[in-house]
């Protein structure tokens, strides 16, 4: 076979491809009428070696080019994308459910998101309520167990916001951060129930004001013993200074310990991705999906569950104790609910004026002389009829 | 043809499976669950290490005088205001719908003095309530008939009342003025010739409390007969008092701070001079808090000194003649009506120039 093959073979096979393939096919057909001749199971055989002989490698070629074109892509990719993605997780504006479940969510995406290697907290939020902040607190703890997790924040990173950054490795705070810290609860005074033909029992119209106080207090030693949990060793203050409950500027928080250095979001960004080991890293931000519109007074009531009274109802009723910073008390409840003093008693002759400083010593005067967000005053809610 | 079928179904099941076999392995191989995330500490959680630390309850009202019936005067400020008594503002319901079935309220101001009332007319003793300058009954009147008297609301009291109680101290009535945070100036104005005094701001303290820093944790100064068998008092809102002769009775503990310049220290939140018993605070009379560690106590050495002594020779001039004739022929008609402000002509005479001999001269 070899024999009869050789002297028209070889000069072909170095010019051109096809013409070779068409010279072939006949040699082949010769060899396959004297293989079928002898036995027809050889007939394949015969063909499949002569076609790896000269033409699969030129086949295999071709089909290598494609190969590779469509894979290159691909491998280009691999090898010029991010290392990994820095997720940057907003927490703004009131806490409640909505702001709880946004933030766990994507924390929670982003432990079990291989692609995402660190997180950073951005942060612009004067608290809410105290157990959602407790929620997202849990979720920054767990999630810094296995990755970086730093906070940013703007103006407002206090009270119940500053519960659910604790946790974070790294706290950055704008210079110019108006509140920081805030570590405290307020609500509206303790105050007793007469009989009330409505309910079913004494409390179900609310505890009596000793246990109000000290379920008050207990949620504030929640709150303390977080934060000291967490950020005691940075923290330069001691138990009873934090419990103040004083609202830091962002200088002062990084001076005191409530935040760890100045900076902002793009520098947090940078930092947390070094800290993964990112050299080449993309950005996901992921904003709250439906901040609670403006003006919008979280606390209100609603039939016969009442929370705090919205600013159409001359009373508070048996309010919710809340995490909320005075800077960000009006757009928690309401510019028209202001926070009645700790006995609710008010001197006659110069009702609604007078005061005595309420939820916490620090005096917030310097807020603006009307501002309803200042929780101090003794001042009844709106109108005064009632005194 | 069958070999070829078996060779090539075999093929195609031996590549198959080896795929889904490397899939399967390499799954679990390099299958990157979660990471294993730390459990967050919880055992900051547990309300043992949360729980604030409460005084005692349970104390009881008691009075261990033996006096025979006493009048006592209570005023407790504007009626609607919920001054003086504690009593919150807040109704039990809305007051714009009330319940269909109202089997009761939670009460007007006097509730906030119940424990001190209740347990004066449980010995024996009679009070009567003074609501102000627009009620019927005028405040010299009542004075003049009583033993004692007791304000929550020292600046509620109008120019002519606070004069007429002064006169009542003057002759010897036992006087019980508490004054919040807040009624510094009012106490000052009312207490300056006493010696008595407010000073503005509030005390409160975040080491010893009751479950809250405003309700601070007051002690006897000293041994008298207002703090006898009294360790602890819970002030729900103390206002610092003082008295020019230093007579404290109850002050705060040394981990207490002012608020107005936050200094640390143990600072004066009860005074005495002689019938004259100042407060600053009005809380602890309230039956939420009577209870509460010796506030019992207090309340009913609080009852023992109203009732406790000689009877108070005090008259005022206005009610011991009839018609207009004493006003002129009082004992000091050249500034009488000035503090007054005219508001009262009759009545409004004596005080002023009283402090000294107005109770001698009025009965002359």
């Amino acid at each position: 076979m070899s024999s009869e093959g050789a002297p028209s073979g070889p000069p072909d096979e170095s010019t051109d491809d096809t013409e070779s393939t068409k010279k072939g096919t006949p040699t082949a057909g010769r060899s396959a009428t004297r293989a079928t001749e002898r036995a027809t199971g050889d007939e394949s055989t015969s063909i499949l070696d002569r076609i790896e002989t000269r033409h699969a490698v030129g086949v295999a070629a071709i089909l290598a080019v494609a190969a590779g074109l469509l894979v290159a892509p691909g491998v280009y990719g691999a090898v010029t994308a991010p290392d990994g993605t820095v997720a940057v997780i907003e927490i703004d504006g009131t806490i409640d459910s909505g702001t709880a479940q946004h933030v766990e969510d994507n924390l929670r995406d982003a432990r079990t998101n291989d692609s995402i290697e660190a997180v950073v907290l951005e942060v612009d939020s004067g608290g809410g309520l105290p157990a959602q902040s407790e929620r997202m607190y849990a979720a920054v703890d767990r999630t810094a167990s296995v990755m970086p997790v730093y906070a940013a924040v703007d103006t407002l990173g206090a009270s119940g916001a500053y519960l659910a950054i604790a946790p974070a490795d790294r706290i950055y705070v704008a210079p110019s951060a108006q509140a920081v810290g805030s570590v405290g609860v307020a609500g509206t005074a303790p105050a007793p129930n007469g009989p009330n033909a409505g309910t079913t029992g004494p409390d179900k119209a609310g505890s009596d004001p000793d246990t109000q106080r000290e379920r008050r207090q207990t949620l504030a030693n929640l709150f303390i013993e977080n934060v000291i949990e967490q950020r005691g060793d940075e923290i330069e203050l001691d138990r009873e200074e934090i419990a103040h409950a004083d609202a830091y500027l962002g200088t002062e928080a990084v001076e005191n310990g409530f935040a760890d250095r100045s900076g902002f979001v793009g520098g947090a960004v940078a930092d947390a991705a070094a800290q993964a080991g990112l050299n080449d890293y993309e950005v996901d931000t992921r904003r709250t999906e439906s901040p609670v519109p403006g003006g919008f007074s979280l606390l209100q009531r609603n039939g016969e569950s009442v929370v705090i009274a919205d600013g159409s109802n001359d009373e508070l009723g048996d309010g919710l104790i809340l995490a909320v910073a005075p800077e960000a008390w009006d757009e928690t409840v309401g510019g028209d609910v202001v926070m009645t003093s700790y006995t609710t008693r008010l001197p006659t002759d110069n009702m609604g004026e007078n005061t005595v400083d309420a939820t916490t010593p620090d005096d917030p005067a310097a807020i603006g002389s009307d501002a309803p967000a200042i929780i101090t005053p003794p001042v009844t809610v709106s109108g005064g009829d009632r005194v | 043809m069958s070999v070829d079928l078996r060779t090539t179904v075999g093929v195609f099941a031996l590549v198959f499976l080896s795929i889904i076999g490397v899939a399967a392995v390499g799954g679990v191989v390099l299958d990157n669950a979660p990471p294993e995330t730390d459990a967050v500490a919880d055992d900051h959680w547990q309300l043992d290490s949360v729980e604030p630390e409460t005084v005692s309850e349970g104390g009881a009202v008691e009075m261990e005088s033996t006096e025979s019936s006493n009048t006592v005067v209570v005023h407790l400020g504007s009626g609607t205001s919920g001054l003086g008594g504690g009593t919150s503002i807040l109704p039990i319901e809305d007051s714009n719908a009330p319940a269909e079935s109202d089997i009761g309220t939670l009460g007007g101001v006097q509730r906030g003095v119940a424990p001190l009332t209740a347990a004066l007319v449980e010995n024996g003793h009679e009070v009567r309530f003074y609501g102000g300058i627009a009620t019927g009954e005028r405040l010299p009147t009542m004075l003049s008939d009583a033993d004692a008297f007791v304000t929550t609301s020292p600046g509620s009291l109008s120019a002519t009342d606070a004069d007429a109680v002064e006169s009542f101290v003057d002759a010897g009535g036992r006087t019980l003025v508490t004054s919040d945070p807040g009624g510094a100036g009012a106490l000052t104005d009312f207490g300056s010739p006493f010696g008595v005094y407010g000073e503005a701001g509030y005390v409160y303290d975040m080491e010893n409390n009751d479950a809250n820093y405003l309700s601070v944790i007051v002690e006897p100064t000293g041994t008298g007969s207002l703090t006898e068998g009294v360790e602890r008092v819970v002030f729900r809102g103390a206002a610092p008092v003082g008295a020019a002769n230093g007579s404290a009775t109850l002050a705060t503990a040394e981990t207490s701070q002012l608020s107005t310049t936050r200094g640390a220290g143990s600072y004066d939140v009860a005074v005495r001079n002689g019938s004259l018993a100042v407060m600053g605070d009005s809380s602890f009379l309230e039956p939420e808090n009577a209870g509460r560690a010796d506030n019992g106590a207090l309340i009913g050495n609080v009852a023992d000194f109203l009732v406790t002594g000689e009877n108070p020779d005090v008259s005022f001039g206005p009610p011991t003649g009839p018609g207009g004739a004493v006003p002129p022929g009082g004992a000091v008609p050249p500034n009488g009506t000035a503090p007054p402000g005219g508001a009262a002509p009759p009545n409004g005479t004596a005080p002023p120039p009283e402090p000294t001999d107005p109770p001698e001269n009025a009965t002359a």
